[in-house]
């Protein structure tokens, strides 16, 4: 028998897979994709700083009406521009930045820590409680966070309130089923069982086993749902419904420059359009690396 | 043709020769690597395999020794990153080497069938048994769904499915673990492969099932003339099945030869190490206690347990249907004695393991530990009292939170119970734990994936004794390990039980390796304990029909013995335990009762676990007990006291 192989007969490790490529490769890959997460984090650091130091450094009052100054297009004193009122574009579009994340922010911590807690309650308790909660989270499900919005813009009047309120609420079944699929998942798994031979108290199996299995996935979800959330916010301010002018806010700012796009002041727009662009998808990338990152099984993990 | 092979080949070997025998599978040097080029792991090296007609092969390693692997190699199924050479291969008469991917397509399940171990996962769920194999005969002959719907019928009732007709429309969930294998055999031999590459074919299923498969892969051999290369870890069914042998060892092959050579005088010290790490049937515990001692503390006590898990139908109640999972269990432990619970799946061993550690709560009866009558207690003192009894279960992969380093997971029992106060004090503990399970200090920092299945079971253990229990229940804890790993952890649990005194009670559905630890044994069928006794006097002389019929089931690893003994055929499926036959529950499967010309008495009165007047101690529940021992097959256990009977 012939026990070694010539090493032309070998095929040669092909391109694709990084699993199987050469280790500098690998290792150069795996530091790719760690700095992937990275600059994510910069940009979303980047951004929230924009957002909290921006308008007193750029100075310029968002809702200083100044008519000669209309419809100026992007210039040194303007950089965005200024709007139909000859309101300065930039110090808007960096208030509207504060309130996005804000809401979003605010809106998604308090769905996902509601959430968390319905999720891991019914699926703990199980039974009929998990039964009619589950219907009624089912109920709340059927309400995309639009209409939402606007059942609550009509019923408490437009505002930041009832703008963060509806996301918040639309949001909590999507934590609250995560959680509870991934509390069924665990409390069925053997060292669960192990703990409870061992003597443990129920609430050390939950904060000790059962919640830091869960943190994960909920923070990817919540980073995603602040993408999911600057989209809701931007969606009623874009239809009338969100936070109401004259405050700064990205949706309604678009609104407004929409009827200059055909006479060519397109920096009314495209401006908030860009900074919606952005917000979502640092979120979006940061929820995909966290799920990579936290996975226990993942490439990155050495 | 090639005969620079390291084993006689037949100078006919290739063509019809004399024999009648055809070259269905020739293989030399073949090689599989994975990885980078630059740092390749090397999978197979050098491996060299015939198969003839008629015959059947064996494939034999531990896990990781490589046999899967070429199987897969021969039949293109290895994932892309997989580098594969041969020098020459012929598989079912074709050239192999030559072949394209679509060639190879086409030869697998036309002249090639295949039986994986795992007949579920095998299986479509959502498609019915008929149609599936009915897909297979489609793709591989031009032949019109009816015709193909009667050859798919004909095959399920080749391979021994009581009422095929029907048996076709059901789907994979509605076939008992044995009856998917037949059907996956059936699948198989859709195309009347000559060729049969079968990987642990029997390894998943219960032993009086797996002896009814490997009679049915025996019988096609006969019939069809086929060539079956088996792959297994288990050389009791090498003994049983197989004409020749090829050990593997890390990619390699160690030892070849005719199955009788191999078994009884292996050359390679490898082989000579696996046979001997084999938990064998007819040599007992090897330290047996004193018997009779009559002043025996007692470790574990159970009277009249008995656990019903309650399902309503529907949301509205109804009709609630009760599984009798455990069924007025009475046992008794010695301190630092070992029962040994045996039984097939499904018979409720692991239900009554849970409910002696308080993981289930039993629906009558009572549970004493060391003198303590659990039950009704608060739940603080029910973790208190926990202490003094621990579990280790069969899967410690599964066991062990993931996200928990071994330090961290032995010091957590200690933690809850206030034991070893300062973190100092309680290091020096884990270290200590490490060290009576035979692992260094060094394994603290560890995460539980980087350790291999024999080091994380001995945590789990470690884990168990970490709180100085009195009794242990050890739910088939070994029966996931290679056979060498598992003689260790059985020579490190008999070591702990001198030690310490613990007792245990050891599940396990492998009677060779609760011969080896146990020093009593009981029986299990359908949730009742249908024999128990001391642990020599079953092995030697069984008084229930099951127990006889598990004894007969188990393959043994001496071909001699092997082939001359008479075996108990059980025929069928343990029954549903939600349903379970009236009277004695075993009545449906027993072979006793057929040879006394069915008594009436067996379906309709419920037999009491009995003792015999001369051994209090041995008692078994059945009508016919005693009239057994005349009946039984005098070469029982393939064993030297049969011979000498």
């Amino acid at each position: 028998m012939s026990a070694t192989v010539p090493e032309a007969a070998r095929p040669a490790p092909g391109p694709r897979g990084g699993g199987r490529s050469p280790a500098p490769v690998r290792r150069a890959w795996a530091a790719v994709g760690e700095a992937g997460l990275r600059v994510v984090a910069i940009g979303l650091v980047a951004f929230l700083a924009l957002a909290l130091v921006g308008p007193p450094l750029w100075g310029k009052d968002p809702l200083a009406v100044a008519l000669p100054d209309a419809l100026q297009p992007p210039s040194a004193a303007h950089p965005f521009g200024t709007d139909e009122l000859g309101r300065d574009v930039l110090a808007r579009f960096l208030v509207g930045a504060r309130i996005s994340l804000a809401v979003g922010v605010c809106a998604v911590f308090a769905s996902s820590v509601v959430g968390t807690l319905i999720g891991a309650f019914t699926g703990l308790v199980g039974g009929v409680v998990d039964a009619v909660i589950g219907r009624a989270l089912d109920g709340v499900l059927a309400f995309p966070a639009l209409i939402m919005g606007m059942a609550l813009a009509v019923a408490m009047g437009p505002g930041p309130l009832s703008v963060g309120l509806a996301i918040a609420v639309t949001g909590v079944p999507w934590y609250a089923r995560t959680v509870r699929s991934e509390v069924l998942s665990l409390r069925s798994r053997e060292f669960i069982d192990a703990q409870r031979v061992l003597g443990a108290p129920t609430g050390h199996i939950l904060t000790r086993h059962v919640l830091p299995s869960v943190l994960g996935g909920v923070a990817v979800q919540a980073s995603l749902g602040i993408a999911y959330a600057v989209l809701a916010i931007a969606g009623l301010g874009f239809l009338g419904l969100g936070i109401q002018p004259p405050t700064p806010e990205w949706g309604g700012m678009i609104t407004a420059g929409r009827t200059y796009l055909i006479s060519g002041q397109w920096w009314m727009s495209i401006f908030p359009g860009l900074g919606i662009l952005a917000l979502v998808t640092l979120s979006m990338a940061l929820g995909e690396g966290l799920r990579d990152h936290l996975d226990p099984h993942g490439k990155l993990r050495r | 043709m090639n005969l620079h092979g390291s084993e006689p080949a037949p100078a006919s070997a290739g063509a019809v020769g004399a024999t009648g025998r055809e070259t269905l599978l020739r293989v030399r040097g073949l090689n599989v690597t994975f990885g980078p080029a630059a740092d390749p792991i090397r999978s197979v090296r050098g491996v060299d395999l015939d198969v003839r007609s008629g015959e059947v092969v064996a494939l034999v390693g531990e896990s990781g020794s490589g046999k899967t692997v070429s199987a897969l190699a021969l039949l293109g199924l290895l994932p892309a990153g997989a580098r594969v050479t041969m020098d020459e291969a012929v598989l079912a008469g074709e050239d192999r080497a030559a072949m394209s991917d679509e060639e190879l397509r086409l030869l697998r399940g036309a002249r090639v069938g295949t039986v994986f171990q795992d007949p579920l996962s095998s299986l479509n769920p959502v498609q019915r048994i008929g149609d599936q194999i009915v897909e297979a005969i489609r793709l591989h002959r031009r032949v019109g769904v009816r015709e193909a719907r009667r050859l798919a019928v004909a095959r399920l009732a080749q391979v021994g499915i009581p009422d095929p007709e029907r048996r076709c429309r059901d789907y994979p969930h509605q076939f008992s673990g044995g009856m998917r294998q037949r059907a996956m055999i059936a699948m198989a031999l859709a195309s009347s492969p000559p060729l049969l590459i079968a990987d642990e074919p029997t390894t998943a299923l219960d032993v009086t099932v797996q002896a009814q498969i490997l009679d049915l892969l025996q019988e096609l051999r006969r019939e069809l003339s086929m060539g079956v290369l088996l792959i297994t870890h288990d050389l009791g069914v090498v003994g049983r099945v197989a004409d020749r042998v090829v050990v593997m060892s890390r990619g390699e092959v160690v030892e070849r030869g005719e199955t009788e050579q191999i078994l009884s005088r292996p050359s390679d010290p490898y082989t000579v190490r696996l046979l001997d790490s084999l938990p064998r049937l007819d040599v007992a515990k090897s330290a047996p206690p004193a018997a009779g001692d009559a002043a025996e503390e007692i470790a574990l006590e159970t009277s009249g347990l008995e656990v019903v898990f309650s399902r309503r139908r529907g949301p509205l109640g109804g009709r609630a249907l009760g599984v009798r999972a455990v069924d007025d269990v009475s046992l008794t432990v010695g301190a630092g004695r070992t029962l040994g619970l045996v039984g097939e799946s499904g018979c409720g061993k692991t239900t009554l393991g849970r409910a002696i550690v308080q993981l289930v709560e039993a629906t009558a009866g009572h549970v004493t530990i060391g003198g303590t009558r659990l039950g009704g207690e608060s739940a603080r003192r029910l973790r208190d009292l926990r202490r003094h009894f621990q579990l280790v279960f069969q899967d410690p992969r599964a066991s062990l939170d993931p996200r928990q380093r071994i330090g961290r997971i032995l010091e957590e029992p200690l933690a809850l119970h206030g034991l070893c106060g300062d973190g100092e004090q309680r290091r020096r503990r884990v270290a200590e734990l490490l060290e009576l399970v035979g692992l260094g200090p060094e394994f603290a920092t560890r995460l539980p994936h980087e350790l291999s299945g024999g080091q994380r079971q001995r945590i789990g253990i470690a884990r168990a004794l970490a709180l100085e229990p009195s009794l242990i229940v050890l739910d088939e804890s070994v029966s996931a390990l290679d056979v060498a790993i598992q003689a260790q952890i059985l020579a490190l649990l008999e070591r702990l039980q001198r030690e310490l005194g613990i007792a245990y009670v050891f599940i396990s559905h492998d009677l060779a390796v609760v011969r080896q630890i146990a020093d009593t044994v009981a029986v299990m069928y359908l949730g009742r304990v249908v024999e128990s006794g001391p642990s020599e006097a079953i092995y030697r002389g069984p008084r229930h029909p099951y127990t006889a019929a598990l004894l007969s089931a188990v393959p043994v690893a001496d071909v001699r013995r092997e082939r001359a003994r008479e075996r108990i055929a059980l025929h069928g499926d343990p029954p549903s335990p939600a349903d379970p036959p009236s009277g004695c529950a075993f009545h449906t499967r027993c072979w006793l009762r057929r040879r006394l010309d069915d008594p009436a008495v067996c379906t309709t009165t419920r037999p009491a676990l009995g003792g015999r007047a001369d051994s209090s101690q041995h008692r078994a529940a059945c009508h016919f007990a005693d009239r057994q021992a005349a009946l039984l097959p005098a070469s029982l256990l393939g064993a030297t006291q049969g011979a000498s009977a």
